[in-house]
């Protein structure tokens, strides 16, 4: 299951998607794709933290920056070089 | 006698720390574990008599050492520092839970004790857990808990006490693999095999995570047996995965997850009918590339509604206020440039723009509330879908999201793209996104000359400046900096109601700064655009700074309807965007004064052009860091000549259809 989730995120398809295509619930792609960040055959895209912190305007911006609520995956480089034959 | 030590391990947000709360009470102690940044937390349970030390691990979904906490969590297991293992299991999502179970089992652990936590949770999601059957299928004692009510607590101690005492024993099931992979580990430990290796590791895990080519493992086995046999060892690996075509860490993981699901179909049932729910529904709307569309386009409408709908009483209260206040104070300063810098400059000046803040803060209320409720993550996947389009790469979706607040974390965040061309065009793009900066200009001139229509103007205006990024990006991405494009996964978080404490104290932290950037840039603005329309000589004579300033471009001006107070003003907007309401503010005096000397249409142009034009000072200053002045200049240009094109048309078009 977990080659395949990595597969169909490969191939740009989304949690619902990937949890419909392999008959699983939702949660159980979420994990998978948790293990494949530990793995890291995926990467989690940061929000903005880091950004933030390191900002010059962080003591007088204007609203600072959105919480995004919600985990933002990528699929780790080295792999789409290889699916794309680099 | 020494104590003897219990270990949680488990997932990441599985309720591990309850647990450990429930077991060692007020008896705990924290640091760090040695060498490393990583919290340690050590606590003492208390059972028939006899005290144990519990140690709480770091959260991790694996063991295999990618991150310091899947280190620290390993070594301490591999070393057999533990008298009683308890995995703390996560019954929702029993696969990535049990994956790392099976990894702990691995090592040939044999004092493991399954604490099975958010049972209930599981059983309102359809998934029933045989417990008993459970514990048959792993072989190790299976406890469900619910450490804040305290459910299966005593159990838990009373398997904990029997396990380290030597009562409890357990034959636990280690993962099988394909005929292939399990051939190879055989070789592996046949070769590690009166090493003494054996001694200390369980060799079958070693074996496996040579496989996995882990590298503190290889570096172990390198000490042991010497370069030549780990080469050999190596050799081998590489024979098997040429013949899988695929690397064996992937395929270890995938298969060890193949024996888990089947392993799971001996003790988990699941009941509810696979049917959509409420929430599944509402995504696939709120997430639907067009409908989707069509609901971001309605909640920001409504959201500009509220805001001034609500917003609009009390921004004019106090900018009454502030007019009353600058009326009250003049006689009483004697000094005429004093009392033209205090009244005319800084209490026109601020005061313009501090009456915003209602509105301001209404913004990020309404924002706040679409963020904890879940719909900003919504509306961010139909955002993405369309980037995606356009050809922007994925993971510019976050910088771009950011710039919405303001444009210069925006910038920095675009570090987060590890392709250089993918980083610029985003960078470049990045200043076309309406920071909440010009939010209050849109909302001023929105306010001022659109009555009843304020939130369709802004929608219309921010709609626009996103189409335009859209666009730009396409441009970039075809014709200047091509690149490829990279998938992106949004995990969608669950609908909930917000916290008011939360979305209020949110909304008052960022609505807060922009009290201290009128008190700041804006301040020093106003009393720098004060000077230079009071001297040499007032305004209205032709003569001062500012006069003769904007007179250079108001030809140029002139072609989108605007005249040289719009050449003032969008010049002061480029220290900081607010500038532009003060510099009008200053200029006119009042709202009524602006609202006669303009008409609605040139408003409009003022409004659209001081969202699309040249970023702010500090957004060109961070573009310049984050790539080179020529990328900078590039954007002040490409901006300025987008700016003007759009004004052009929309005033052109606007006078052409009478408005």
């Amino acid at each position: 299951m977990l080659e395949r989730v990595l597969k169909l995120l490969e191939e740009g398809k989304d949690v619902d998607e990937i949890a419909g295509e392999l008959n699983v619930p939702r949660e159980e792609v979420v994990g998978a794709m948790e293990v494949l960040a530990s793995m890291g055959y995926i990467e989690r895209v940061g929000a903005g933290e880091g950004a933030c912190a390191t900002c010059p305007l962080r003591n007088f911006c204007p609203g600072s920056c959105f919480r995004f609520k919600g985990k933002v995956y990528t699929v780790a480089e080295f792999r789409l070089e290889k699916s794309s034959g680099k | 006698m020494a104590m003897k030590v219990v270990a949680l391990a488990g997932n990441p947000n599985v309720g591990k720390t309850t647990i450990f709360n429930a077991l060692t009470g007020l008896r705990q102690h924290v640091g760090n574990w040695p060498g490393v940044t990583v919290e340690k937390k050590e606590g003492v349970l208390e059972y028939n008599g006899q005290k144990f030390l519990v140690v709480d691990l770091p959260g991790t979904y694996s063991l295999t050492a990618h991150s310091i906490d899947e280190l620290v969590a390993r070594d301490f297991l591999l070393k057999g520092s533990a008298d009683v293992v308890v995995n703390v299991v996560d019954a929702t999502a029993l696969m990535r839970n049990l994956f790392l179970t099976m990894e702990i089992l691995e090592m040939g652990l044999n004092n493991v004790i399954i604490a099975l936590s958010k049972v209930d949770l599981a059983e309102k999601h359809g998934i029933e857990i045989n417990v008993k059957r459970m514990e048959e299928v792993l072989g190790v004692p299976v406890v469900p808990v619910n450490g804040k009510e305290g459910v299966g607590l005593e159990e838990l101690k009373e398997k904990i006490y029997e396990m380290a005492n030597g009562v409890l024993h357990e034959r636990p099931v280690v993962p099988k693999y394909d005929p292939e992979v399990e051939r190879e580990i055989e070789h592996i430990t046949g070769v590690l095999q009166g090493t003494p290796l054996a001694e200390k590791y369980s060799l079958r895990w070693l074996a496996i995570k040579l496989l996995q080519r882990d590298d503190s493992v290889i570096k172990l086995v390198l000490r042991h047996l010497g370069s030549e046999k780990l080469d050999e060892i190596m050799g081998h690996i590489a024979e098997v995965e040429e013949r899988y075509k695929r690397a064996m860490d992937l395929i270890i993981a995938s298969q060890k997850y193949e024996f888990i699901d089947n392993l799971m179909h001996r003790f988990v049932r699941y009941t509810k009918e696979e049917g959509e729910s409420f929430s599944d529904q509402l995504d696939s709307v709120l997430t639907h590339p067009v409908y989707g569309l069509i609901a971001l386009f309605g909640v920001f409408y409504l959201v500009f509604k509220f805001v001034f709908v609500f917003g609009l009483p009390l921004q004019e209260l106090l900018d009454n206020a502030f007019s009353s206040f600058g009326e009250w104070l003049a006689p009483h300063i004697a000094n005429e440039a004093l009392r033209g810098l205090i009244v005319d400059g800084i209490i026109a000046g601020v005061g313009s723009v501090l009456s915003f803040f209602p509105l301001v803060f209404l913004l990020f209320l309404a924002l706040s509330v679409l963020e904890d409720v879940g719909y900003m993550a919504r509306a961010a996947v139909v955002m993405e879908k369309i980037m995606r389009k356009f050809g922007l790469p994925g993971k510019s979706f976050i910088p771009l999201v950011l710039a919405f607040g303001c444009n210069v974390p925006a910038v920095m965040a675009t570090r987060t793209l590890d392709d250089e061309r993918d980083r610029l065009v985003t960078m470049l793009v990045n200043p076309l996104i309406p920071c909440s900066a010009r939010l209050s200009v849109i909302s001023f001139l929105a306010a001022a000359f659109f009555a009843g229509h304020q939130a369709l103007t802004a929608v219309s205006i921010y709609a626009t400046a996103v189409l335009m990024a859209l666009l730009v990006a396409w441009l970039l991405s075809r014709f200047v900096i091509k690149g490829e494009e990279s998938p992106f996964i949004i995990e969608l978080p669950e609908y909930l109601i917000p916290s008011w404490k939360t979305v209020t104290l949110h909304s008052w932290e960022r609505s807060k700064e922009f009290i201290k950037k009128a008190g700041t840039i804006i301040l020093l603005g106003s009393m720098a655009i004060w000077y230079l329309s009071s001297y040499p000589v007032q305004m209205g004579t032709g003569g001062s700074y500012a006069e003769r300033l904007g007179m250079f471009f108001e030809p140029y001006m002139r072609l989108m309807g605007l005249d040289w107070k719009a050449a003032v003003s969008l010049l002061f907007g480029i220290i900081a965007k607010e500038n532009v309401i003060s510099t009008y503010g200053i200029i006119y005096g009042s709202e009524e004064a602006i609202v006669g000397a303009m008409t609605p249409l040139q408003a409009y142009v003022l409004a659209m052009v001081t969202t699309l034009y040249v970023p702010c000072i500090a957004t060109i200053g961070a573009i310049r860091a984050e790539s080179n002045w020529k990328w900078a200049a590039f954007t002040v240009v490409y901006m300025i000549a987008l700016a003007s094109i759009v004004g052009i048309i929309v005033w052109n078009v606007g006078s052409a259809l009478g408005y």
